[in-house]
């Protein structure tokens, strides 16, 4: 029997590449016959870890395939017509309307992608939901079967690899507070409520701060264009666009941070989240779709969305070291929830559960 | 999460509130919605053939918008048979072309995430440039002072004026 997984896009240092790797690993350390096959890989990745779909051989029926559903693509109308057992590991697809002022491409991509998830409900034996938020949506989409919540496994370990020196010696130190978002610039992630939030901590809490907003804006350039502006016209100094950028230097905006500010309006399971928890960074952040349940509790989520209180927030956690000091022991103990080996035993579970429970598959 | 760990963020949050209120924290009149989409006219044979250094945050950003070679874009043609068959082409070579673009797309972001990081650096000189400019007219400034105070106190003792 195989454990095969398919997925569109296998990129090196994305939430859904990263899960895919690091499944990949864990199947093979537990024996399994696996392989990761996609439509498009990154060459970083080594040709032994992935082959391109079209390489796939012919799975037969008790085979299992993983497959990870997150956006529009042929492949979701392909996986039908597969042999083989299958399981959905769905880490969502953003609502088109975020897209629809500046982006038909994209919006026409998350269009297709919520017709995909539609149209594989009757096609998934089983599925894993990263979040809560995630399976809601595949219950309102039509999913009948049984869905279980299993987190993303995170490289917690890449995160202690060399921060880019050249951005730490020039950022840090000269009394600045920073703040950070890391997250590809996208309207959903709402930057400009982040960099509001900033012009009134900037304005009045502490003239001495910065904002780092690390990510690509790649497909996005119209919002992009639109959030320049905005910090023009507000007439905020000391904010900064990274771009994309290579791992080791969101490494060192994580080294640089002194608070995580997240203002995100959708999210399916919010990753950097969990990276700034890892750098014990005090997060502050809205709780909105997944992020409420990624947080648990933990860090300073706020029920409504207000910038001007995000700010003083952010104040009180910079200042008050006691209250600092709670938030993150709030969030060691959160992160602990999400530790890859508790994880891994977790899939593995699961994995081995749906195996025994359908022992022959059909076409 | 632990009850003992529990933090009541409302609490706080209620204080805040108030320290808003108390210290006539305002809310911007200006909103995010009153700012214009703009439209992106970058096209990259015009960013190519000039580059200045005023320009580099342009180009930077067109470059780091459209450094990825988009695999599956869309075929176009002006009739279904053409576009049939640049399907099938397209079908036939992309054992040939999708690694060699996923290779680039490799290379072309590690190049950019580089320039990124270079023009951080840039700017960064830029600004101690400036800095030293600065600092440069200062200490001529406070050196002329000090110059002029040296030589009226040098008077001042000739006088003997206290």
């Amino acid at each position: 029997m195989r454990v095969v997984q398919l997925l569109t896009t296998l990129r090196y240092g994305d939430g859904v590449g990263n899960d895919a790797l690091a499944l990949d690993g864990l199947l093979k350390k537990n024996g399994y016959d696996t392989m990761i096959y996609a439509e498009n890989i990154d060459a970083r990745i080594a040709p032994e870890t992935a082959r391109y779909f079209d390489k796939m051989p012919r799975l037969g029926r008790n085979d299992v395939i993983l497959y990870h559903l997150s956006t529009g693509t042929q492949l979701n109308y392909k996986l039908p017509g597969l042999r083989g057992r299958k399981i959905i590991i769905y880490h969502n697809n953003t609502p088109p309307q975020w897209f629809a002022p500046y982006d038909r491409k994209a919006e026409n991509l998350a269009v297709h992608g919520i017709k995909g998830i539609e149209y594989l409900a009757g096609t998934a034996q089983y599925c894993l939901a990263d979040s809560a938020f995630n399976k809601e949506d595949l219950l309102q989409k039509g999913y009948r079967c049984r869905i279980d919540v299993l987190p993303i496994l995170i490289p917690f370990d890449d995160y202690r690899k060399t921060p880019d020196a050249g951005i730490l010696k020039k950022y840090r130190g000269g009394g600045y507070t920073n703040i950070v978002f890391t997250g590809r610039i996208a309207p959903n992630k709402r930057q400009e409520d982040v960099i509001e939030a900033f012009f009134y901590y900037k304005k009045y809490y502490n003239p001495k701060s910065r904002l780092f907003l690390v990510g690509s804006y790649k497909g996005m350039e119209r919002y992009y264009g639109r959030l320049r502006d905005y910090v023009e016209r507000l007439g905020v100094k000391d904010v900064h666009f990274t771009g994309h950028i290579s791992f080791s230097a969101i490494l060192a905006y994580y080294a640089l941070a002194d608070v995580f500010l997240c203002m995100s309006g959708h999210e399916g399971f919010c990753i950097p989240l969990l990276e700034a928890m890892s750098f014990d960074i005090p997060v502050v952040a809205c709780c909105e779709t997944a992020v409420t349940e990624t947080l648990g509790g933990s860090g300073i989520g706020m029920k409504e969305r207000n910038t001007l209180l995000a700010a003083g927030l952010m104040d009180r956690v910079v200042t008050d070291r006691e209250f600092r000091e709670r938030v993150l022991e709030t969030q060691r103990e959160r992160l602990a929830d999400f530790d890859n080996q508790k994880t891994g035993e977790k899939f593995l579970s699961y994995l081995e559960n749906f195996i025994r429970q359908n022992k022959r598959g059909y076409r | 999460m632990s009850d003992n760990l529990e933090i009541n963020i409302e609490e706080i949050i209620q204080k805040i509130r108030e320290e808003i209120q108390e210290k006539g924290y305002k809310e911007t009149d200006l909103s995010f919605q009153d700012i214009p989409i703009p439209e992106i006219s970058l096209s990259p044979s015009a960013q190519a053939l000039s580059v200045s250094p005023d320009d580099l945050g342009k180009v930077l950003d067109y470059l780091s918008a459209n450094y990825e070679h988009d695999i599956l874009m869309p075929v176009s043609a002006s009739n279904p048979l053409s576009g049939l068959v640049k399907k099938a082409v397209r079908k036939v070579v992309r054992f040939l072309f999708y690694p060699v673009l996923a290779q680039q797309n490799a290379v072309n972001g590690g190049v950019i995430g580089v320039l990124n990081i270079l023009a951080e650096r840039y700017e960064g000189e830029q600004k101690a440039e400036q800095t030293i400019r600065e600092l440069q007219e200062r200490v001529e400034k406070l050196e002329a002072e000090l110059r002029g105070l040296r030589i009226s106190a040098s008077e001042n003792e000739g006088t003997g004026e206290a």
